[in-house]
Parts: structure tokens; C-alpha cells; sequence
């Protein structure tokens, strides 16, 4: 395990560049991009690296994103290894695409810096524009720093490809705290990385000799099966996400814990939910109330789709409260996206402990440590039995 | 649950794909007088299915596909198409 540690390379990298090493270590076929702030040093940074002879991919900058779906979805089905980098209304542009290569099966991988969706006109943080993905048929991991970033893309490819998931890929990080946060980064080799990610078999070829027939109209009947076996197969992504984690870290020396990732929750009464950039600075928080006694802990959620439902109920059993921290609106419910996930995920479970949701970081407001401490605060009261109200916009309380 | 298609995606060969046998809908079907026809590809080229296949001394419907339109019929050259009515 780790003999190639000494080998490897630190760069100081922001999150796009970690994106971009991340891509071009798993040498995809065809990247198309098309740049949008706060993406836009990725697609810079490919373009770079095939410049200096590091990436031998076909890179194409069409005239929208929606070409750029457009045009991954026929490099897929070439049975070409296609990556993508998008944001917000970029994101927004390529819906049709997007769902058209989920159910199509394409093991795509894209990138998506979250940046709030506009309007009133702004481009800045927030989990609007993915949370709009959620129904999408994609798989979903989330980003919590640049180091992270480059390897949630290498495993991304090797959950997407795999035989038994074939299915596209988004990997998530916050626009501005991640991605033009300057950190230091392990660059795997380019060995270890062909090692961990074999070439890519789809059975696909186009020839003209033996025509092959894709998206076809079909009746009802089949149809629904394809839907109904991309349903499954999105499922046992969750299983496979977590095995592939373990491969991982046996030949990279790192690993996050698969679906979720747990800090300080052995003993803990009270647990946070968080996702993306925020968590780091909720870790902080919780040291910090630690300290003055409370025990508290967090849960990290890196998979958003499918839903880690399963590993959720284990970790949340005997807790007496519980805070979910969302940055983004599920309107028309009254809470944040991962709040009403969980409530359903939670029914028919033995968990009756309160839980409480804290709206912030909408709209590039910073989570700060105090934000954070407020929420712990609210949770630590609902442990103790008193009445809270269960959503709390904690940046306008 | 029992799957109708194999398939675990809808791309395949296309002799794997369960298609649609449109030649149900069919009430009427073309016979075609093979003395008669000049095998000029009228029919070949109009027929709104592409069904129409190229059997050497003339040219034949795929009864599996044709939904009986009469298309052939009516634009065959020589009147070597009759649309005949099937129970």
C-alpha cells in the first residue's frame, strides 16, 4: 500500500485546476466545455495541459453547453471516455442532454461548480442550480476540498463505467470557497491512476457494417423496463461507491468514508448534516463546542443521488437531536433539499429524535463558525426537550 | 419480475431491440404482380416505413413492417401493386 507515495507531486492548486488533474489523469477521449464563472479554469487548465502534450483528448468548446451534452452523448456512444465542466445556468442549458444520457446510459462524468441559480442576477454560492439535478438520473458526489475534488473525479469514473452502474456522473464542489481556494493537492501518478481505472469497455462501436441501434421510439412495455433497471442500477451505485472508496485508499493512502463521512459521532447526542464546502468549517464548530462540553458531532453527506438512506438510519440511531445545515430551497416545502431527503429517508425507522433545519449560505453568504454555533445552539435545545421551529434561515433569523 | 427485453439499455443490435411490428395495424396489404414490375425503386424510395426490400426481379413489401398505407400502390409506374383486403 502507498509504495508510490515519494513519487507523487504537491501542488498548490485552487479546486478548478484539482478538477482539471483530476480529468486529465484519467485521460478522457473527448472533453467538451463550454466556459461559465466559476468553472471557467477548468476547461482553461485542459486546454493548457493538451497544449503542454499531457492530455491527448479531442477538446471542443461548442457554441453552448447544450452542445457540449450534445456532443459527449455521441462520444459516448462512440465508446469514447467524455468529460464535461459546467455551472448554474450553463447547468441548466444541457438539462435536456443530461437526461437523454442518463437514460441512454452513458457513462459520462461533468463537473459542476454549484454557483446559485439567477435571477435577481447573481453569480455567486449556492446549491440551487445541482439540486435541480436530483431527478435528473444521475449520480450525484459532493466535494469538500481540492484534494478531494481531483479524487471524487477518478472514482467517478470508475463508479460511472462500471459494468453493473453505467451511469453519468456529477461531481459537486462550491463555487468561490472551493473552487478558487488555493490548497495544497497530491497529484497520484499517472500509473497508479491507470491501475485503479482500467480503459474503458462499453461494447460500443460505431461501424457501419453492423449497425447498432440507439434511443430508438419503443412501446411502453420496454420502456418502463429501462426505467425501471436504470432505477436499479442507480441504487447498487450506492454499495459500489463505497467499495470503490476502499479500492481507492488502498492504492492512494486516502479515503472519506464512501457515502457519508462521520467526524467526532461516536458519542455524540446531537449530530449535523452538512454537505460541501460548509462541513469543513461545521468540523471547526463542533471542536470548538466540544470543547465546552457539548457532544456533538457530523455527518458529511458526499453522495446526494442515490441517497445514502441506508448508512443515514445507521448513523442517526440513538441521537437525541439532529440539525441539517442546507444551502438551498426545496420551495414550496418550507425547507432545504437534504431536510425533506432525510425526513422520508427517516419514516418507518426507529428515529423519533427531533430534527431541525437551518437554511444558510444562499446567495454566497459566507458559513461562518458562529453561523454554525447558532445551529448547534438550536439542536442542543431540541435535545434538551424544548419546542424550536423546524426551519430556521439562520443569515436573516 | 419477468423482462420482456434482455437488454439492460435501449441501444443494441438492431435484430436485439424489441421494435415495434407495425405490420399489425395493417387491414389491407400490397401483392405484387412480379411479371409487371420494372423494378424502377419507386416504391422503395416513398414508402413511408422503408419497408420495401429488393427480393433481385422485382421489388416486395416486409409484411412485418408494412401498416398497408397503399403508398406503393398508388404510385407504381406500371400497376404492378394491388392494395388486397385482409379479414
Amino acid at each position: 500500500m502507498d509504495n508510490n507515495k515519494s513519487s507523487r507531486e504537491i501542488k498548490v492548486l485552487d479546486g478548478n485546476r484539482a478538477a482539471a488533474y483530476g480529468a486529465m489523469l484519467c485521460q478522457p477521449d473527448v472533453i467538451a466545455a463550454y466556459p461559465i464563472t466559476p468553472q471557467s479554469e477548468v476547461v482553461e487548465t485542459l486546454f493548457n495541459f493538451k497544449a503542454q502534450g499531457l492530455l491527448n483528448a479531442e477538446l471542443i468548446e461548442p457554441e453552448s453547453e447544450h452542445s457540449s451534452m450534445g456532443t459527449l452523448r455521441g462520444a459516448s456512444i462512440a465508446g469514447g471516455r467524455a468529460f464535461t465542466a459546467t455551472a448554474a445556468q450553463g447547468l441548466l442549458f444541457m438539462f435536456e442532454n443530461c437526461i437523454q444520457v442518463a437514460t441512454q446510459r452513458l457513462p459520462i462524468v461533468m463537473v459542476n461548480v454549484c454557483r446559485e441559480v439567477s435571477g435577481p442576477h447573481i453569480v455567486v454560492c449556492g446549491h440551487s442550480d445541482i439540486m435541480m439535478v436530483k431527478e435528473m438520473g444521475w449520480i450525484q458526489l459532493h466535494a469538500q476540498s481540492c484534494q478531494e475534488i481531483l479524487d471524487l473525479i477518478v472514482m467517478a469514473f470508475k463508479l460511472a463505467e462500471d459494468p453493473q452502474i453505467r451511469i453519468p456522473t456529477v461531481v459537486c464542489y462550491d463555487g468561490w470557497y472551493l473552487s478558487h481556494l488555493w490548497e495544497p493537492v497530491e497529484i497520484p501518478t499517472r500509473g497508479e491512476v491507470e491501475q485503479f481505472l482500467p480503459p474503458l469497455e462499453t461494447g460500443l462501436k460505431i461501424d457501419p457494417k453492423t449497425p447498432m441501434v440507439f434511443g430508438p421510439l419503443i412501446t411502453s412495455r420496454p420502456a418502463t423496463e429501462y426505467r425501471y433497471k436504470q432505477s436499479a442500477a442507480i441504487s447498487r451505485a450506492k454499495a459500489k461507491f463505497d467499495e470503490i472508496e476502499q479500492e481507492f485508499r488502498e492504492i492512494f493512502g486516502r479515503g472519506y468514508g464512501g457515502q457519508v463521512e462521520e467526524y467526532r459521532t461516536d458519542d455524540a447526542d446531537i449530530v449535523l448534516i452538512a454537505m460541501g464546502s460548509c462541513a469543513s468549517t461545521a468540523r471547526v464548530a463542533i471542536d470548538k463546542k466540544r470543547e465546552e462540553g457539548l457532544k456533538v458531532g457530523l455527518i458529511r453527506i458526499r453522495m446526494f443521488r442515490p441517497f445514502p438512506r441506508e448508512r443515514l438510519v445507521t448513523a442517526l440511531k440513538q441521537r437525541r437531536a439532529i440539525g441539517v445545515i442546507d444551502r438551498s430551497v426545496s420551495f414550496g416545502w418550507d425547507g432545504g433539499n437534504i431536510f425533506v431527503e432525510l425526513k422520508a429517508a427517516l419514516y418507518n425507522s426507529d428515529i423519533n429524535a427531533p430534527m431541525l433545519n437551518f437554511i444558510c449560505g444562499l446567495c454566497d453568504s459566507d458559513v461562518t463558525t458562529e453561523i454554525i454555533e447558532r445551529a448547534i445552539d438550536i439542536v442542543g435545545h431540541a435535545a434538551q426537550g424544548k419546542l424550536c421551529n423546524e426551519v430556521t434561515w439562520l443569515d436573516i433569523e | 419480475m419477468e423482462f420482456k427485453t434482455e437488454l439492460e439499455v435501449p441501444w443494441a443490435f438492431s435484430d436485439k431491440l424489441l421494435m415495434l411490428k407495425t405490420g399489425d395495424w395493417r387491414y389491407q396489404k400490397p401483392v405484387v404482380a412480379v411479371n409487371r414490375c420494372s423494378q424502377c425503386g419507386v416504391c422503395y424510395l416513398f414508402c413511408p416505413t422503408g419497408c420495401v426490400q429488393e427480393m433481385g426481379d422485382h421489388y416486395q413489401a416486409n409484411l412485418e413492417y408494412c401498416k398497408g398505407c397503399g403508398i406503393c400502390a398508388k404510385l407504381c409506374p406500371v400497376n404492378a401493386i394491388e392494395m388486397v383486403r385482409e379479414e
